[in-house]
C-alpha cells in the first residue's frame, strides 16, 4: 500500500460527511408512536408509522425545537418558512415508498462543526445545510442461502436530523474528530443519544481526490453505512488509496455510490451514477408550510448551553484547572455542578472542586447510575465539605466518609460530619502529636529499617497507626512531615 | 411531443410496473395522447406566477411529544401477506438503506 | 309501517320514539339486498354490523339518551374512507381483502353522531375514474337507466342514494368524483371547502385535491350529513380550524349570483343547455342580483387537474408494494419482481396509466415542465376565482357537458372522459366549496346545477340550492328503473 504521505504530496483529499442524527423526542417524527432501541420488533408501529392507507402525518413540535436548537448551536441561519418534500424509492423497510424530508426548502443553512483535536485546537467545518426528516425501518439480512428477509418497522419514522458538511474535511482522521465533535455537541444539547452502535448517529462520506492546488473538484464517490468511527477511517482510508491507484494509472473515478465491507476490509459498489434513483421530489402536499416563528427560536435560544469547546476554553481560563479536567467535566455534563460548587468556594481554590468532582462525584455517579442532573451531594454541602478541609477543620479522609454519609441520604456536611465524630482536627498539642509519632517509631523496628533503605512506602504504614489512635482527626500532611523530620534525624 | 417506448419502459421500471411489451406500446399511445392534451399549458401566461402547492393559506400546526400507541400493532401485522417470528417477510433484500 | 326517505325525518322519528331504528335499518338492508344485484351500488353490506348498531340506538332512546343528530339514519361509505374491521377496498383488487385497523375522521363522526353504517359503496379504483367502470368489483349502474353510468368516482354512492337504499352516503371529490355521479344520478353532492372535513382516513388520490363530502336526497339532507362531518382535526395537518358547520343553515340575506358566461357558452347538449337556461330565469324570477363573471383561465383546468392529480396518486400509490398489507403476487424471482409483478396485478388499466403519467411529469427533466408549470397555471385559476368572488357571493355553472353516458361508451376514449370533468375540476384547483343539485331531465338522464361558493362559505352554496330545488322539485323525481 502507498503511504498516505505520499499520496497527499500529490493530492488534496476532499471529504464531505451526511450524519444522519436521531432526535431523543419521546413520540416520532409525524406520528405520536414512540421509539425506543432494541424494543420487541413491530411492537412500536401505529397506522401513520406504517403508512396505511389514508393516514396523514402531522410534525412534532419538540422534534422541531431540537432542530432549532442544533441550529442556533452551530450558528446556522433558520429560515421562518420551510418545507416538507416527499422523496420517492422502493425499498423494503420505507414504508409509504417515500420519506418525508426537507429538499429546497430545508429549515436551515450554514453554520459551522468547531472540530477539536486531540491537543486541544479547534477548526471549524462548515455546513451546507441541516434538514428535518424520518427515519426507515430496519431490514435483516439473513444468512447465505435463506431467500427471504425480514422488516422492523419500530424505528420507521423516527426523527432525524440529516446535517450536510461541506467538502472541507481533509483527512479519514479528521472526518473521525468532525463526528466525534460533533457528537459531543448533539450529547451536550440533549437532544441526541449519538450512539453509534445502536444507529442514533449514522454517517454516510463523499470523497473525491484532486491533484494539490487546483480548484476543481475530482469526481466523487459515496460511501454508505458507516456504522463505527472504526469504519469511518478505514472506510475513507481504503478509498483514498483506491482513488489514488485508479488515477496513477491515468484512468477516472466511475461516480458511485459504495457500501463499505468491515469484513472484506473493503468498499463495494453499489449502484453507478447511471443507475441511480430519480427520487421525484415534490412538495409534500399533507404538509402546510413549517413557520419558525422568531418568538420561538428566542425560547430556545435561552435554553442553548454554550459549546463543549467553548465551555472548556472558560474553564481552563475563569477557574484555572486542566485541559484534562475540564473535558470530564464537560463530557460527562458536569459544568453546572462545578460552577456551582466553586461558585459557593471560600477559602478553597476551584481546582479542588474540579479534584472532588472528577473522582468522587463521578464514581458515585457511575456506581449508582445516576444523572449529573442530579448529583449525589448538594452542590452546598460539597463547597462546605472542602472548606472544611481546607480550613483544617476535617481530614481529607474523614471528609470521604461524610461525603459517603451524603451521597447515602444524610443532609447537612457540618451535622453530618459532627455526627460521625470527625469535626475539628486533632486537639492534641503539637508536642503531644510528636510524642504520639516518635513512640510509634520506636516500636516499628522493622518498619524503619526499610525506610532508612530507601523504601518511603512505609510512611502509609506511619500515618496510619496514628490515624487509627486519633480515629482519622489528625492531618495527614501534617504528621508527614512530622515523620519525615523524626526518621531523617 | 413524442415519448418513446423505451422512455415508457423506464417510467414503468421507476413506478415498479411490471408492464408486458403490448402494454408499454399502448401505454406510450395513451401517455402521448395526454401529453399532447397537456401540451396546451404551455399557451397560458406563467410569467412571474407563483406555484400553488396548498390552496390554504395554512401553516403546519405541530403536535405535542406526546408518546402514544394505538395498540392495534398486532392487528396491523395481521394484514401483512407474509409475515413470521414477530417481522414483516419480504423475498431477500440486497444493498443498503438509503435515507 | 312508513319509513320515511329523508334523513332529517329518519332521525327525528327515531329521536322521539315514533320509530325504530332497528325498523329502519331492516327496511332499508331489505331494500339494498334486493337492488343492488342489478345496481351493484354496494362492495360491501354489513347487515350484522348495522343492525347490532340499530338496536344500541334503540336502546339508548329507551334510556332517554339522544343517540344524536343522525340517530338511526342508515349511511352508505364509499369504499376508499377506512373503517375499523371493515374491509375497504377502494375498488381495486389491490385492497381486496384489506381490513383497517381503524377508523377515518368522519367514520368516527358518523358513529358518534347515532348513524347507522350500512356498508362500503362502490367506486372507480382508487377513485380514478368518472363512470364507476374501472371497479375491480365491476361497473355500477344508474338507477334511471340501467343501460347508463352513474358517473364516478362515487359511482356506487350516488347510485345507492338515488336508488333509495340509504337515505345519505358518503362520497369524496378530487376532481369531479362527489358532483358528477350526483348531477347523473338526479341527487344533491358536495364537495366542501377544501381542509373543512378531515382527509385522515381517506385513502389518498391526489392529496391537494382529494376532499369527502355528503350525498343526499336534497341540500337539506347533505347539509345535515356536512353538519356531522365537517370541523377541525388534530390528526389532518390541512383541517382548518374553526371549521364546523352549524345545521339548519341559516342566511337570512339574498346572496348575489355570477353566472360563468363561458362555461355556460361552451355547452353544445341541447338537454342540458335548456337546464341551465330554466335556472337561470328562476334566480332572474326570484329577484337574485345576478352578474355575468369570466373565468378565463377555466379551459386550462383539465390539463392542470390531469397533471396534479396523477403526480401525487403515483406517490401515493407507492405505498401498495405487497409487504405490509394487501395484494401480493404468488410468483417472482426476487424481491424487484415482487414489486413488479404485485403492483401489475393489484392495479387495473386506469390507475396504471394514472401512475405513469405521474411518475413521468415528476421525473428528473420533466418536473419543471409539466409539475411546476401545472401549479403555475393553478394559482391562475384560483386568482379568476378570486377576482369573480369580489362582485358575487356564489357562481352557478354547468356540472357536466352531458346527461350520463351510456356503459362502455367512452371505455376507449379516455381523454373524452376526462373532458367530461372539465366544469368540476375548478372547485378542486381551488379548494372551494361546490355541490350539484338536481336541475331537469334530458329524456329519462338528470342534469345537475354546479353552485360554486368562496372558501369556507360552503353555506351559501347550500343556500341557493334550498332556494332552487323548491322551484324544480326534481330532486324528488324517483328513479323508474328501479322502482320495487
Ligand atoms: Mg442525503
Ligand atoms: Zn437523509
Amino acid at each position: 500500500m502507498t503511504d498516505m504521505e505520499k499520496i497527499t504530496a500529490k493530492y488534496d483529499v476532499v471529504i464531505g460527511l451526511e450524519v444522519h442524527i436521531q432526535l431523543k423526542t419521546k413520540a416520532k417524527m409525524f406520528s405520536p408512536a414512540p421509539y425506543k432501541f432494541g424494543a420487541e420488533p413491530n411492537t412500536l408501529i401505529d397506522p401513520i408509522v406504517m403508512g396505511l392507507p389514508g393516514v396523514l402525518p402531522k410534525i412534532n413540535e419538540e422534534a422541531v425545537n431540537f432542530a432549532i436548537k442544533l441550529a442556533l448551536a452551530l450558528g446556522s441561519e433558520i429560515h421562518e418558512v420551510s418545507r416538507f418534500a416527499r422523496k420517492h424509492y422502493f425499498y423494503p423497510d420505507l414504508p409509504k415508498g417515500y420519506q418525508i424530508t426537507q429538499y429546497e426548502y430545508p429549515y436551515c443553512e450554514g453554520g459551522a462543526i468547531p472540530v477539536e483535536y486531540e491537543d486541544g485546537s479547534v477548526s471549524m467545518v462548515p455546513l451546507v445545510r441541516i434538514h428535518m426528516e424520518e427515519d426507515t425501518g430496519k431490514s435483516m439480512h439473513m444468512e447465505e442461502g435463506v431467500n427471504f428477509s425480514l422488516v422492523d418497522y419500530n424505528r420507521a419514522g423516527a426523527p432525524l436530523l440529516e446535517i450536510v458538511s461541506q467538502p472541507a474535511i481533509h483527512s479519514p482522521q479528521e472526518a473521525v474528530a468532525y463526528l466525534k465533535s460533533l457528537r459531543q455537541v448533539v450529547r451536550h444539547l440533549g437532544i441526541c443519544d449519538a450512539n453509534m452502535e445502536e444507529g442514533s448517529l449514522r454517517c454516510d462520506a463523499n470523497i473525491s481526490l484532486k491533484p494539490v492546488g487546483s480548484e476543481i473538484l475530482g469526481i466523487r464517490t459515496e460511501i454508505k453505512n458507516l456504522n463505527s468511527f472504526k469504519a469511518v477511517e478505514q472506510a475513507l482510508t481504503y478509498e483514498i488509496h483506491r482513488h489514488y491507484d485508479v488515477l496513477e494509472a491515468g484512468d477516472s473515478i466511475v461516480q458511485a455510490t459504495m457500501l463499505w465491507d468491515p469484513a472484506a476490509g473493503r468498499t463495494r459498489v453499489m449502484r453507478t451514477k447511471e443507475e441511480a434513483e430519480d427520487y421525484r421530489y415534490f412538495p409534500e402536499p399533507d404538509l402546510p408550510p413549517l413557520v419558525i416563528e422568531p418568538e420561538r427560536i428566542e425560547r430556545i435560544r435561552r435554553t442553548i448551553p454554550e459549546l463543549p469547546h467553548e465551555a472548556k476554553a472558560r474553564l481552563i481560563k475563569e477557574y484555572g484547572i486542566t485541559r484534562y479536567d475540564a473535558e470530564i467535566l464537560v463530557s460527562d455534563a458536569l459544568v453546572p455542578f462545578f460552577e456551582e460548587v466553586a461558585g459557593r468556594l471560600d477559602p478553597a481554590p476551584a481546582k479542588k472542586a474540579a479534584n472532588w468532582i472528577i473522582t468522587e462525584v463521578l464514581r458515585e455517579l457511575k456506581n449508582e447510575n445516576g444523572s449529573a442532573e442530579d448529583p449525589p451531594v448538594s452542590a452546598e454541602d460539597l463547597a462546605l465539605l472542602i472548606d472544611l478541609v481546607e480550613e483544617g477543620k476535617l481530614t481529607g479522609i474523614n471528609a470521604k466518609k461524610v461525603f459517603d454519609e451524603l451521597a447515602k441520604g444524610s443532609t447537612g456536611a457540618e451535622k453530618t460530619a459532627e455526627r460521625l465524630g470527625v469535626l475539628g482536627t486533632v486537639a492534641m498539642a503539637d508536642d503531644e502529636l510528636e510524642a504520639m509519632c516518635r513512640n510509634i517509631v520506636q516500636e516499628s523496628p522493622a518498619q524503619v529499617a526499610k525506610w532508612k533503605k530507601g523504601n518511603h512506602k512505609v510512611m502509609g504504614y506511619f500515618v496510619g497507626q496514628v490515624m487509627r489512635q486519633t480515629k482519622g482527626k489528625a492531618q495527614a500532611q501534617k504528621i508527614t512531615a512530622l515523620f519525615q523530620r523524626i526518621l531523617d534525624e | 411531443m413524442a415519448i418513446s417506448k423505451d422512455e415508457v419502459r423506464k417510467v414503468a421500471r421507476l413506478a415498479r410496473l411490471g408492464l408486458t411489451e403490448d402494454e408499454l406500446e399502448s401505454m406510450a399511445g395513451h401517455m402521448e395522447s395526454i401529453l399532447e392534451f397537456v401540451a396546451k399549458l404551455s399557451e397560458a401566461d406563467t410569467e412571474g406566477v407563483e406555484p400553488t402547492a396548498h390552496v390554504l393559506d395554512l401553516t403546519a400546526e405541530l403536535r405535542p411529544d406526546e408518546p402514544h400507541l394505538d395498540g392495534n400493532a398486532t392487528e396491523i401485522m395481521k394484514s401483512a401477506p407474509d409475515a413470521g417470528f414477530g417481522f414483516f417477510k419480504v423475498p431477500k433484500v440486497i444493498g443498503g438503506e438509503e435515507i | 309501517m312508513n319509513i320515511p326517505a329523508l334523513a332529517r325525518e329518519i332521525a327525528d322519528q327515531v329521536r322521539s320514539g315514533i320509530l325504530k331504528a332497528s325498523d329502519v335499518t331492516e327496511y332499508y338492508l331489505d331494500k339494498t339486498e334486493k337492488l343492488n344485484p342489478a345496481i351493484n351500488a354496494f362492495i360491501t353490506i354489513d347487515r350484522e354490523g348495522a343492525l347490532d348498531r340499530a338496536r344500541e340506538i334503540d336502546s339508548m332512546v329507551e334510556r332517554g339518551e339522544d343517540p344524536g343528530p343522525l340517530a338511526g339514519v342508515p349511511v352508505g361509505i364509499k369504499d376508499n374512507i377506512a373503517t375499523h374491521a371493515l374491509r375497504t377496498t377502494c375498488g381495486s383488487r389491490m385492497l381486496e381483502d384489506w381490513v383497517p385497523p381503524y377508523d377515518a375522521h368522519v367514520v368516527r363522526r358518523l358513529r358518534q353522531s347515532g348513524a347507522v353504517i350500512m356498508g362500503k359503496l362502490n367506486m372507480d379504483e382508487f377513485a380514478m375514474g368518472g363512470s364507476g367502470e374501472t371497479s375491480f368489483f365491476g361497473p355500477t349502474r344508474n338507477p334511471h337507466s340501467l343501460e347508463h353510468v352513474p358517473g364516478g368516482s362515487s359511482s356506487g354512492s350516488a347510485a345507492a342514494v338515488a336508488a333509495g337504499m340509504v337515505p345519505l352516503a358518503l362520497g369524496t371529490d378530487t376532481g369531479g368524483s362527489i358532483r358528477q355521479p350526483a348531477a347523473y344520478t338526479g341527487i344533491t353532492g358536495m364537495k366542501p371547502t377544501y381542509g373543512r372535513v378531515s382527509r385522515f382516513g381517506l385513502v389518498a388520490f391526489a392529496s391537494s385535491l382529494d376532499q369527502i363530502g355528503p350525498m343526499a336526497l336534497d341540500a337539506q339532507d347533505a347539509a345535515l350529513l356536512l353538519s356531522v362531518i365537517a370541523g377541525h382535526d388534530d390528526y389532518d395537518s390541512t383541517s382548518i380550524r374553526d371549521s364546523a358547520l352549524i345545521y339548519p343553515i341559516d342566511i337570512k340575506e339574498k346572496l348575489r349570483i355570477g353566472i360563468a358566461r363561458n362555461m355556460l357558452d361552451s355547452i353544445e347538449h341541447s338537454g342540458v343547455r335548456a337546464s341551465m337556461d330554466r335556472a337561470i330565469s328562476f334566480f332572474e324570477e326570484h329577484d337574485y342580483e345576478i352578474h355575468d363573471i369570466t373565468l378565463p383561465h377555466s379551459e386550462y383546468g383539465v390539463a392542470v387537474y390531469h397533471i396534479l392529480a396523477t403526480s401525487e396518486a403515483s406517490s401515493n400509490l407507492a405505498r401498495y408494494d405487497g409487504i405490509k398489507y394487501g395484494h401480493r403476487a404468488k410468483d417472482f424471482s426476487d424481491l424487484q419482481d415482487m414489486y413488479l409483478r404485485t403492483r401489475d396485478e393489484g392495479f387495473g388499466m386506469e390507475v396504471k396509466r394514472r401512475i405513469m403519467l405521474g411518475t413521468y411529469a415528476l421525473s428528473a427533466g420533466y418536473y419543471d415542465a409539466y409539475y411546476t408549470r401545472a401549479q403555475k397555471v393553478r394559482t391562475l385559476i384560483r386568482q379568476d376565482f378570486a377576482q369573480a368572488f369580489e362582485k358575487v357571493d356564489v357562481i352557478i355553472a354547468p356540472m357536466t357537458p352531458t346527461p350520463a353516458f351510456r356503459l362502455g361508451e367512452l371505455a376507449d376514449d379516455p381523454i373524452s372522459m376526462y373532458l367530461m370533468d372539465s366544469f368540476a375540476v375548478q372547485a378542486n384547483m381551488a379548494g372551494l366549496p361546490a355541490l350539484s343539485v338536481p336541475a331537469g331531465y334530458d329524456g329519462s338522464l338528470p342534469v345537475g346545477l354546479q353552485i360554486l361558493a368562496p372558501q369556507m362559505k360552503d353555506e351559501y352554496a347550500l343556500r341557493v340550492a334550498m332556494d332552487f330545488q323548491e322551484a324544480g322539485q326534481w330532486h324528488h323525481r324517483v328513479p323508474v328503473e328501479v322502482l320495487p
